[in-house]
């Protein structure tokens, strides 16, 4: 097992270095150079020059990429607009971010498991009606839309709570985890019925019943240990793809988060921007993958039999 | 008089059996009431993407009239207008055409890709393993960040939101499929249709993909609908379809500025893509369970 671990964290560093190396080829098709693309066109040349040497991008592509990847391992990386370094605005947006990720996403595993668990134990019953009904609808409503129809009642017509930026501390937050909670939910919810489902059709179930289980002995211990596996899966891959994902939820609330942050950088063709917070980004997503291997070996004594 | 033949009658008999099990999936489906109403709201989607200028003139589309800005419903305009005073139903009826084609569109092409590489990737283990490490790399970058990447490379247009819907899915369209495909490529009739030295594009047509196809309909059908909320999202955020165009997101992103006291602005396009996708949503919840092997008699 502890081999297994540290085989799976290896295959990460190349991986990783293909990943830093795929982002940065993908940005270099864009055309131009950063001085043409962010001063006015009526610039100098020579400004132009300086202007490009200031930012690092001098050389050919491979000298740029190898400047590149000593900048992101010796923590300076410097944005084309701002000539600032990238990791000190990362380091005060990416908090912004977890929070509001880390808040939601518990929420929504919370209500949502329990719904599934809920409408799969009584299934065809008015909750599991309800259950699925609401997340085949909620599934199919767009975030932003969700985020627009709450600001819209809780911020305008009710004005309870602010609508946009963070001054108003806590109650800055709610509107934007209300809008990725409830988002979240309905794709929790519909994966955990119907594993849940899955498991209580097996036939061990029935034997565990008719040797005189508990139901709640049946539900918990036998069922919802053999559903854990593909709930657990959408958990850690659905926490990082919120991470990725909170850029829509950030935009409508003008949030100072990673999200915008990387929009900014797309809008305003801000090369190194873009490709270190996708890359942090990306990093977590890869260390949430590595994480779920591990638990999966730690759940499931076949996947674990595989590597002993 | 052909029935002498014994090979007919076999044949006749398979295809009856095959006759059989497509009208049980039907009827299936049909006992399905949401599944229905899936189809039923998707026939209307479909009937206004058809007849779209038939329903109203195209110029109303970007036809501008300052006098009437920010107007609620009418019989006039029936979802109102914008505060440029463009009809928000043309709008939003046009905008069928942009949104739903953006997701189908992308779907099509990324199942289409998906398919020939997992192929060769059933068929082919060095071949496996080179596309399964490139793969890996496709899927260790978060979906939306790599579309952003390539919109902000490729610049927001129809076409450049199809392509990068495309290539964002590819990787997890390859993945699903190819787990599908080692189930089948195990079979021994497709061993014995190797063995007789089938040729492999036969072999994949005629032998693989046809015995694979249910779970793969199930998953394109689903996806549409998630291609069509990433397209709306991607144009909401300013990155997708530039705003003259008559996307859903692209609207509800210029509608940011006048929802707060012009709701219907935001209202009509949101309602647009909520019941579309919910009405792909029902249709692929509804194939699930109609082609689901183990319910079939």
């Amino acid at each position: 097992m502890p081999r297994y671990i540290v085989k799976r964290l290896l295959y990460m560093i190349p991986l990783l270095f293909f990943v830093i190396m795929a982002v940065f080829l993908i940005m270099s098709l864009l055309p131009g150079d950063p001085a043409s693309n962010i001063l006015p066109a009526t610039t100098l040349p020579e400004v132009k020059q300086a202007y490009n040497e200031s930012v690092g991008f001098t050389g050919s592509l491979p000298s740029r990429f190898f400047n590149y990847l000593k900048g992101l391992f010796t923590g300076k990386v410097i944005s084309y607009q701002t000539q600032k370094n990238v990791f000190d605005e990362l380091a005060v947006r990416f908090p912004v971010t977890l929070k509001l990720g880390l808040i939601s996403f518990s929420l929504a595993v919370v209500i949502g498991v329990a719904l599934g668990i809920l409408s799969a134990v009584r299934q065809y019953s008015f909750i599991d009606f309800a259950v699925t009904t609401l997340s085949v609808l909620f599934a199919s409503i767009p975030s932003f839309f969700v985020a627009m129809l709450l600001l819209l009642y809780f911020a305008v017509y009710r004005g309870l709570l602010p609508s946009f930026g963070l001054q108003d501390g806590v109650r800055s937050y709610i509107l934007p985890v209300a809008t990725l909670t409830i988002s979240n939910i309905p794709v929790l919810s519909r994966m955990t019925r119907s594993a849940m489902l899955e498991a209580l059709n097996q036939d061990y179930i029935r034997t565990a019943r008719a040797k005189g289980c508990s139901s709640r002995r049946v539900i918990w211990k036998h069922a919802l240990k053999n559903a854990s596996l593909p709930i657990i899966t959408l958990i850690v891959t659905g926490f990082a793809s919120v991470l990725g994902g909170a850029v829509i939820c950030e935009t409508i609330f003008t949030l100072p988060g990673v999200g915008t942050y990387m929009l900014k950088g797309v809008l305003t063709k801000d090369v190194p921007v873009v490709m270190t917070t996708g890359l942090l980004l990306a990093f977590i997503f890869m260390a949430a993958m590595v994480i779920l291997d591990i638990l999966y070996a730690l759940i499931d004594p076949k996947i674990r039999a595989r590597y002993q | 008089m052909r029935r002498r033949n014994g090979k007919d009658i076999y044949d006749n008999a398979a295809q009856g059996r095959q006759v059989h099990l497509f009208r049980e999936v039907v009827k299936r489906y049909f006992h399905n009431k949401a599944a229905v109403l899936g189809l039923i709201i998707f026939t209307v989607v479909l009937f206004v993407i058809i007849f779209a200028n038939v329903l109203v003139p195209h110029s109303l589309v970007t036809a501008t009239s300052v006098r009437q800005k920010l107007q609620g419903p009418s019989a006039l305009h029936p979802f109102g207008t914008d505060d440029l005073g463009r009809d928000i139903f043309a709008r939003v009826i046009y905008g069928t055409r942009v949104t739903v084609g953006i997701g189908v569109g992308s779907t099509l092409l990324a199942l289409i890709v998906g398919a020939i590489l997992a192929s060769i990737c059933a068929l082919n283990k060095q071949a496996d393993f080179v596309i399964m490490r490139i793969i890996d790399i496709g899927n260790s970058i978060p979906y939306l960040l790599l579309a952003m990447m390539l919109l902000a490379i490729l610049g927001g247009s129809v076409g450049n939101m199809i392509l990068t819907l495309t290539i964002i899915s590819i990787p997890g369209f390859t993945t699903r499929i190819r787990a599908v495909l080692f189930g089948v490529v195990e079979q021994d009739y497709v061993k014995a249709a190797r063995l007789s030295g089938t040729p492999t594009a036969k072999l994949v047509l005629r032998h693989i993909l046809p015995n694979a196809i249910d779970p793969i309909i199930v998953d394109a059908t689903m996806s549409i609908s998630s291609m069509l909320l990433s397209a709306a999202g991607l144009s909401f955020i300013g990155i997708g379809v530039s705003p003259p165009s008559p996307e859903w997101g692209a609207m509800l992103n210029y509608a940011q500025k006048t929802f707060r006291t012009a709701p219907h602005t935001a209202l009509f396009p949101g309602i647009a893509i909520a019941l579309t996708a919910l009405a792909i949503n029902l249709i692929g919840d509804g194939l699930r369970d109609a082609l689901d092997p183990k319910a079939i008699k």
